[in-house]
């Protein structure tokens, strides 16, 4: 047989075959269509069934969870919220839901084992917990942060620096979830999330997330070292500008200094970010830096600099006024454009 | 050798050339599949939107989505309610009208109460005169900016570019229906991957489907045979081939009708190019450019799901002009660009991206057409033995099926999203009918968006606008 001919022969085989795949796919939808109406109805029976019990909250669901029901269950629990939510949790995790996502988080595929791992966040038992803390090792990167976002939200996640090892934080993981991970995670353990801001062996980037999920929780214990960092960081570190938006976000006055200090850096990112902070916490004695950035180079920065100015009152809008009257090009434009804006805003 | 012995063997070449260049295609496309398999098993879940907004709602950036439109008076205030009505946490819709002749800005000074505004813009990215800004307190979310034509949509985008303030953008049509979830669905990349630059998101076309106030309500597929075929290739353009190439980091193309990008690295490149009728290829290109040579670590991602609906062109006036405009896109691009090519220092870009722009786009048509010519032709006249001939065959019309029914394959796989077992069906039978004849077709248009490239030709050409089914 020639190549020619075996090309001939190999080709249209395959493409019978993937033909036959399809149509094997097609048959398969219309019996996974059947399927799908069939478990409507179980759903919609199951909703009746709870709509019924709904009057008697003490009771538990009355039916063992199905795969159906935890389905619903889990998408009413991200619906309702407080006793009412908590107590319904109880009633189905009674019944048995709450072990089915237990086995799907255990021993299903990826999408599966991630999605089991986010709605276990409704459920405070201790089956559940102790499921999520095996997860925190799982082989899948995302499944871990869900689990640990989840025990978060809890309030049942180990010490941070337990997560912060096992998620690979500020090694290979690097979402910015590690914010809210640590917000969250902060809210029932503020002083150890705080001390990864004190430990200098702590990775720049899990520092810089920790200050941010600080300055979430409005920790003002925070500014002394959050500034002192922003001060001692490289000019050009990917972290100061992170640091410089944990201090705005706080607004206390200490951060004046790491602020004063970032306005002068040579990176126009850190510019911008002290800009933006200065507004935020109110530095008057940054009016003058302020002033000057009005004519950087950088767009950005200038923005920053004039919404800054606005922010500050009077005295900054006076030298807004003064700014948009000099010819000095691209403070003018800067100055006046960000007045005009302000005037058709009110 | 007699000349008709050396005909013959030139006919043999010609074969070879073009089944080897058909077969070099097919085997990309293996690649990709596997790569989009790869993905697709890797995706994070659709989850519900209430778990998404839960996740992401307080680290989501701020984005502002940006519209350009060019006579849209009869839809654009529909548009703007849609887009104003997206289920994201921080967001600023930026309308830019690209100086209509009709009455696009009127309704919208009318219906959202707009009055002249300042605006304080970054003039980094190149565009024609703005003539004014929009605004109400009303919707502190819409910004409107009146420009002179610029000739063509990069020039409007652009200018709204330069109007953004926010660390995301998104790009998008004034007549592309976006999901309400969208935004949420395509920012997850910013979050989970700071150094993500652009993503892009599959494009379903909305030909057939009841649409009520700006939004799909009812997926169906299209009646017209030309929309249902390009149903098909979109699968395998956006759900196969672009995610296959993401995940090789080889993505070369963020569709200009819906994705989101990293202003600074926009602005670092200057925006999108003038005078080209394929910017958003041309963009994307410019940006893996950047990056690779200033050594900068980056990400440009592509998502499974759905996001956003278009219409498909029904007529084969509006789709080969289409089609031909596409070509010339690549050709420009592939000629700004060719030092990228099979270029190394460039890693899976220059090698495979440039690769496949190169066999299927460049010199795919050529190729493929002058096959359709002379092959039957020499077999006919004696001068091809059969095997060669069935070679052709095979390679034309057994490596066409392969790559749609594959594409089907995986659809059904993964995502399902066809759920109807008749709609599935009916794409099957088009799998194998559309190699009878619509391929062909597509390349005749692709050499002559080349002779349009090679004449020096610009701009879009007329298109009839396709309306919504609406309910």
């Amino acid at each position: 047989m020639s190549l020619v001919t075996l090309f001939w022969l190999v080709s249209w085989s395959v493409c019978g075959v993937s033909l036959a795949i399809l149509i094997g796919l097609v048959a398969w939808r219309a019996f996974a269509n059947r399927r799908a109406d069939a478990r409507r109805l179980e759903r919609a029976g199951q909703i009746e069934l709870l709509k019924a019990r709904a009057e008697r909250p003490t009771d538990a669901v009355g039916v063992a969870a199905s795969e159906v029901l935890t389905d619903l269950a889990v998408e009413i629990l991200e619906l309702v919220r407080g006793d009412e939510k908590a107590r319904f949790a109880e009633r189905v995790a009674r019944a048995g839901a709450a072990g089915r996502l237990h086995a799907r988080l255990d021993r299903g595929g990826t999408r599966t084992r991630i999605l089991a791992a986010a709605a276990l966040a409704n459920f405070k038992d201790e089956g559940s917990r102790a499921a999520l803390t095996c997860a925190l090792d799982d082989r899948n990167p995302e499944v871990r942060l869900t689990a640990a976002l989840s025990l978060a939200a809890n309030g049942q996640a180990p010490p941070p620096e337990d997560v912060i090892r096992r998620l690979g934080i500020g090694d290979h993981e690097s979402s910015l979830l590690t914010v809210m991970l640590l917000a969250e995670m902060a809210q029932t353990d503020l002083e150890n999330v705080r001390s990864l801001l004190l430990d200098a062996s702590t990775a720049p980037t899990v520092r810089a997330a920790a200050a941010e999920a600080l300055a979430l929780c409005d920790d003002f214990a925070a500014v002394p070292v959050i500034t002192a960092l922003a001060i001692e960081a490289d000019p050009w570190a990917s972290e100061l500008p992170r640091y410089l938006a944990a201090l705005a976000e706080i607004e206390h006055p200490m951060g004046s200094p790491a602020i004063l200090h970032c306005l002068e850096s040579p990176s126009a990112e850190v510019r911008a970010a002290a800009a933006r902070a200065a507004g935020r916490i109110g530095v008057e004695h940054a009016l003058e830096r302020l002033d000057r950035l009005l004519g950087d180079p950088d767009w950005w920065v200038r923005f920053q600099a004039a919404h800054a100015l606005l922010l500050l009152g009077e005295k900054g809008v006076a030298r807004l006024r003064r700014s948009a009257r000099r010819n000095q090009e691209p403070a003018r434009e800067t100055a006046a454009l960000v007045l005009a804006e302000q005037a058709d805003a009110a | 050798m007699t000349d008709w012995e050396m005909l013959g063997e030139a006919a043999e070449i010609t074969d070879l050339v073009v089944v080897g260049l058909l077969t070099i295609q097919f085997m990309l496309f293996l690649l990709v599949f596997v790569a989009a398999c790869v993905a697709l098993l890797k995706r994070p879940p659709f989850a519900s939107p209430a778990l998404l907004w839960r996740r992401y709602a307080q680290v989501a950036p701020p984005i502002t989505i940006i519209s350009p439109a060019y006579n849209e008076g009869f839809t654009i205030v529909e548009s703007v309610e849609a887009l104003l009505a997206l289920e994201y946490p921080a967001f600023e819709v930026v309308v830019v009208n690209d100086g209509s002749s009709d009455d696009t800005l009127e309704r919208l000074v009318s219906r959202f109460g707009l009055l002249p505004a300042a605006r304080l813009c970054e003039w980094s990215a190149p565009h024609a005169p703005i003539r004014g800004f929009y605004a109400s307190p009303r919707v502190p979310r819409l910004l409107v900016v009146d420009k002179d034509n610029g000739g063509g949509k990069a020039d409007a985008v652009n200018a709204g570019i330069n109007a953004s303030r926010t660390p995301i953008i998104c790009i998008t049509d004034a007549d592309t229906l976006i999901e309400p979830d969208a935004l949420l669905r395509a920012v997850w990349p910013f979050v989970d991957e700071p150094l993500t630059i652009a993503v892009g998101g599959t494009i379903c076309i909305a030909n057939g489907s009841k649409v009520h106030r700006g939004r799909v309500v009812e997926p169906r597929l299209p009646r017209n045979f030309l929309a249902l075929v390009q149903t098909l290739e979109y699968e395998r353009a956006f759900m196969l081939a672009r995610l296959g190439l993401s995940c090789l980091g080889a993505l070369m193309i963020v569709s200009g009708a819906f994705g989101l990008f990293r202003r600074d690295a926009v602005m670092e490149v200057g925006g999108y190019s003038l005078g080209t009728v394929g910017e958003d290829l041309e963009l994307v290109v410019k940006l893996h450019r950047h990056f690779r040579t200033s050594g900068q670590p980056y990400a440009i991602r592509f998502l499974a799901e759905p996001v956003v609906w278009t219409q498909a062109p029904e007529s084969l006036g509006d789709l080969g002009r289409q089609r031909a405009r596409w070509e010339r896109g690549s050709l420009e691009t592939f000629r700004k660009h060719r030092s990228m090519a099979l270029n190394p220092r460039f890693g899976a870009i220059g090698l495979i991206g440039f690769g496949q722009l190169l066999i299927v786009d460049v010199v795919g048509p050529l190729v493929s057409v002058m096959g359709y010519v002379l092959v039957p032709t020499c077999w006919a006249i004696g001068l091809l033995s059969r095997e060669h001939f069935l070679a052709f065959v095979a390679a034309v019309f057994s490596f066409g099926i392969l790559m749609s029914v594959l594409s089907l394959i995986l659809e059904q796989v993964f995502l399902a999203k066809i759920d109807r077992a008749r709609d599935l069906a009916t794409l099957a039978a088009i799998a194998v009918v559309e190699n009878f004849g619509y391929r062909q077709l597509c390349n005749l248009w692709r050499v002559w968006g080349w002779y349009q490239y090679l004449r020096k030709q610009e701009g879009w050409g007329p298109m009839t606008r396709q309306e919504f089914k609406r309910v």
